[in-house]
């Protein structure tokens, strides 16, 4: 199973890799990382059938975590990749639009990859 | 000063005065106009018909007068034609066309001229003084009247002698230095105006002197020649009862007698609409509106002051609409609308620009005009001294011996005045601390409302710079106990190749906590220091890191408010700066307030949907020789050249109100400048860019 992380935070890759440290070793799961939303939107270009679960910030310097969602809902339909969005906001506003533009879930930094785990069926 | 003059201009009402209702006129001469034949006499009827109706139905005035010059030119009637244009002329004047009026009567007096009928030159001659007065030309008025007043004498018409009189008073009245001269004649004109039982005249010269004593801040005299003029004025419907009413109110507000000045002053008004006066109206709204703001009554005020603003704007009469501005400003900022104040402000600046371009080449030729002036003065003298030598003479024993009763009396009065005047200058005085004390208290809240505004800004941004690294905290710290845990188990089993991997990894993350630990504590840090209060110390302080550092701050604020706000950053910051020795909280309002600002239009523009428009924000330091250079730069619309250099104005916005307090360029400017000793300029190419350079010196 392939994971698209995306966020400007480098030290996220590192977290990300140590966190999933097994299952990567176990070989069941491959992590993709990109800095920004253009970026993450270039790697959906090349490789948009092998991308199973995207997870972004939304905060981001240029585009941001929402518009990326929006694009990559309207872009990619078949099937629609699964976007969680990962963020250190975690007010109403912010929850609404990322629902409105189809996020299929919602987790708030600090991240509590417990929960993200269970999320993720890993 | 142009209050003053106003009323010289109404003794051209003079040459009307009615005996009978002016019904009563009108209709008699209608049911001549009916019967007469095209001749002379239907010349002469057409033209006082309009001389009656120029204050109640001046349209009916002017083609009466029209109609007049008109019959006279068949006819060949060249006193009729000249007189048909003076009131032509009445009409443009009453209307505020100086242009119209000046032409009217130029030929209304080269016509005059040509049939040498003295008393119509000495006439219009007068009126073309009085309307250069209106105007403020001073030599030119005092010119004409004299020229009016010398043929005047010569045919011994009184009527001309008072009136020129009294524009030279008012001319005199108008600079303080020789207002006391201005008095002289006024009083000088009384007798003769009492002599020829004329009430617009007297009406308008007690307005005159009332004002003028007002001016003179002797309110006492000035009350009891206001009381005088509205007891002679009947409350007739004329132009000067308007004048009489509207600046007695302000007399008495002066003296805190505000019932008795609005009821005047409404009166003022509602004659002046009923005569349909437009610019009087204005003047009369304007008296009323001072009148309210004096005694508090701030709704009263606005509303008057706002029927006043269109009326005078459509009337173009600047000084007075300046006065409105001033006092819609001045009642915007009581009710702390400070961008409704700043409006009328810079509508008050614009008008005064307008007014001042005028009043420079008046200030030059007043210069001249002191020379002239006494010139002239001697050249009055010699007219009038002869007659009044003989006379003098005969008043001469008679005066002697009432002097002494009289000097007692006017030596009490004098102390009397005195002393009121002294008990309201301490009064004023109180009321001027106070005004200070308020402003000041006013002054220390605006601040502190813009360092909260821009602390708002901030927690958002804050929030999300926290979390961040509070997210990295948790959860290394978190792995690293996972790590360890499967280190001992891999010593247990005694693979140490593995478990020193572990180990580097731990040692790795441990670092990582280290690192966002001390980013989320600086956050925090800088937090309080933006909140905090009171003095602030200068410390040696790393301005690229705080540049950046605000920066992003600046950056998650807004993007917290407005996720779909984006714009490239770019940075370039010179390593070789080092420390500098700078206020660090102080400093980063002013990088914050700057780099928003340039946000904020970089958004705007972005808005506009300018194909291949990037908004970018560019900030970069620079080491000189002996100072430092800070920039920050955006590619939004730039500053428009009429706002250029008003942006370090407190209170100037051009953010939408409730969206900017105006204070922050303001506050920025004085931190650079006051607190640092240095500079802060702005450059900008409209449509393009704007960059705010900052330059700290350096020991």
């Amino acid at each position: 199973m392939k994971f698209l992380v995306v966020d400007d935070e480098l030290d996220v890759q590192t977290l990300f890799r140590q966190r999933f440290r097994k299952e990567i070793r176990d070989g069941g799961v491959d992590f993709v990382f990109a800095n920004s939303g253009e970026q993450a939107l270039a790697y959906m270009n090349e490789h948009h059938h092998e991308a199973v679960l995207i997870l972004s910030d939304i905060n981001m310097p240029g585009m941001s975590g929402l518009e990326l969602l929006g694009k990559i809902k309207q872009q990619y339909t078949a099937p629609t990749p699964k976007v969680m969005m990962l963020t250190a906001y975690g007010d109403a506003e912010n929850y609404n639009q990322a629902m409105k533009l189809g996020a299929d879930d919602f987790l708030t930094k600090p991240v509590d990859f417990t929960l993200l785990r269970e999320k993720l069926m890993l | 000063m142009l209050k003053f003059r106003i009323l010289a201009w109404i003794m051209i009402l003079l040459i009307c005065s009615d005996s009978f209702s002016q019904a009563k006129i009108i209709d008699s001469f209608n049911a001549v106009l009916v019967k007469s034949k095209e001749d002379t006499n239907k010349v002469n009827t057409l033209v006082a018909l309009s001389k009656a109706t120029r204050g109640s139905t001046p349209a009916e005035a002017l083609l009466s007068a029209t109609k007049a010059m008109k019959l006279a030119q068949q006819l060949k009637f060249v006193k009729g034609e000249a007189n048909a244009l003076k009131y032509i002329g009445m009409f443009y004047f009453y209307n505020g066309n100086n242009v119209e009026t000046l032409d009217n009567w130029l030929k209304s007096l080269e016509l005059f001229k040509s049939i040498n009928d003295k008393a119509g030159i000495s006439n219009i001659l007068g009126n073309i003084g009085a309307l250069y007065d209106r105007q403020g030309d001073d030599e030119k008025s005092m010119q004409y009247s004299l020229q009016s007043l010398q043929i005047a004498e010569e045919i011994g018409d009184k009527m001309r002698i008072a009136t020129t009189l009294q524009n030279i008073g008012n001319t005199y009245g108008r600079k303080i230095s020789t207002s006391r001269k201005g008095l002289e004649y006024l009083l000088r004109a009384i007798p003769i105006s009492e002599e020829l039982k004329d009430q617009d005249l007297y009406v308008t010269l007690y307005t005159n002197l009332g004002e003028a004593y007002s001016k003179m801040n002797k309110l006492d005299s000035a009350l009891f020649y206001f009381q005088k003029g509205i007891k002679a004025s009947r409350n007739s419907e004329e132009l000067t009862t308007i004048y009489i009413y509207n600046y007695a109110g302000k007399g008495y507000a002066k003296t805190g007698k505000f019932d008795l000045a609005i009821s005047y002053q409404k009166r003022s008004v509602e004659l002046a609409k009923k005569l349909d006066a437009n610019m009087d109206i204005g003047k009369s709204l304007l008296g009323l509106g001072d009148t309210y703001f004096a005694n508090n009554n701030i709704p009263a005020s606005l509303a008057t002051y706002k029927e006043a603003e269109i009326i005078l704007k459509n009337a173009g009469a600047k000084e007075e609409l300046k006065d409105t501005y001033q006092g819609l400003s001045k009642i915007y900022e009581r009710k702390k609308d400070y961008p409704n104040a700043f409006h009328y402000q810079n509508l008050l600046l614009a008008i005064k620009d307008s007014i001042y371009n005028i009043e420079t080449s008046k200030t030059v030729s007043n210069l001249q005009l002191d020379y002239t002036l006494s010139k002239k003065e001697s050249q009055i003298s010699l007219l009038t001294k002869n007659k009044e030598l003989d006379d003098l003479q005969l008043k001469r024993q008679k005066i002697t011996n009432i002097a002494f009763g009289v000097g007692f009396v006017l030596i009490m009065l004098f102390a009397f005045v005195l002393y009121r005047n002294y008990q309201q200058k301490q009064k004023a005085n109180e009321v001027l601390e106070h005004t200070l004390t308020d402003l000041k208290s006013t002054q220390t809240q605006l601040i502190h409302s813009e360092k909260m505004a821009s602390l708002g800004e901030l927690t958002a941004g804050i929030a999300h710079e926290i979390q961040n690294p509070l997210n990295f905290v948790n959860n290394f710290s978190d792995l690293n106990r996972e790590l360890l845990a499967e280190m001992l188990e891999e010593i247990d089993k005694g693979n140490l190749q593995d478990a020193k991997d572990i180990a580097a990894d731990v040692m790795d993350n441990e670092t990582k906590i280290n690192h966002h630990g001390k980013r989320a504590d600086s956050i925090v840090k800088g937090m309080l220091q933006h909140s905090r209060t009171g003095a602030a110390v200068k410390e040696p302080t790393d301005i690229n890191a705080l540049a950046d550092e605000y920066l992003r701050l600046g950056f998650h604020g807004l993007r917290a408010k407005d996720n779909s706000f984006n714009t490239n950053m770019i940075t370039d910051y010179d390593n070789s700066i080092g420390l500098v020795n700078l206020v660090p909280q102080d400093m980063a309002r002013v990088l914050l307030n700057l780099i928003t600002n340039a946000f904020y239009v970089v958004g705007e523009k972005k808005k506009e949907n300018i194909p291949g428009y990037e908004p970018s924000v560019t900030v970069s330091t620079k080491k000189l020789d002996d100072k430092i250079e800070i920039r920050v730069r955006d590619n939004g619309n730039g500053i428009p050249p009429s706002v250029m250099e008003k942006i370090f104005q407190p209170f100037f916005t051009t953010k939408p109100t409730g969206e900017g307090t105006g204070l922050g360029l303001s506050m920025s400017y004085d931190i650079i400048t006051k607190g640092h000793g240095g500079t802060i300029q702005a450059t900008t190419k409209e449509g393009e860019y704007a960059e705010f350079c900052i330059e700290l010196p350096i020991k």
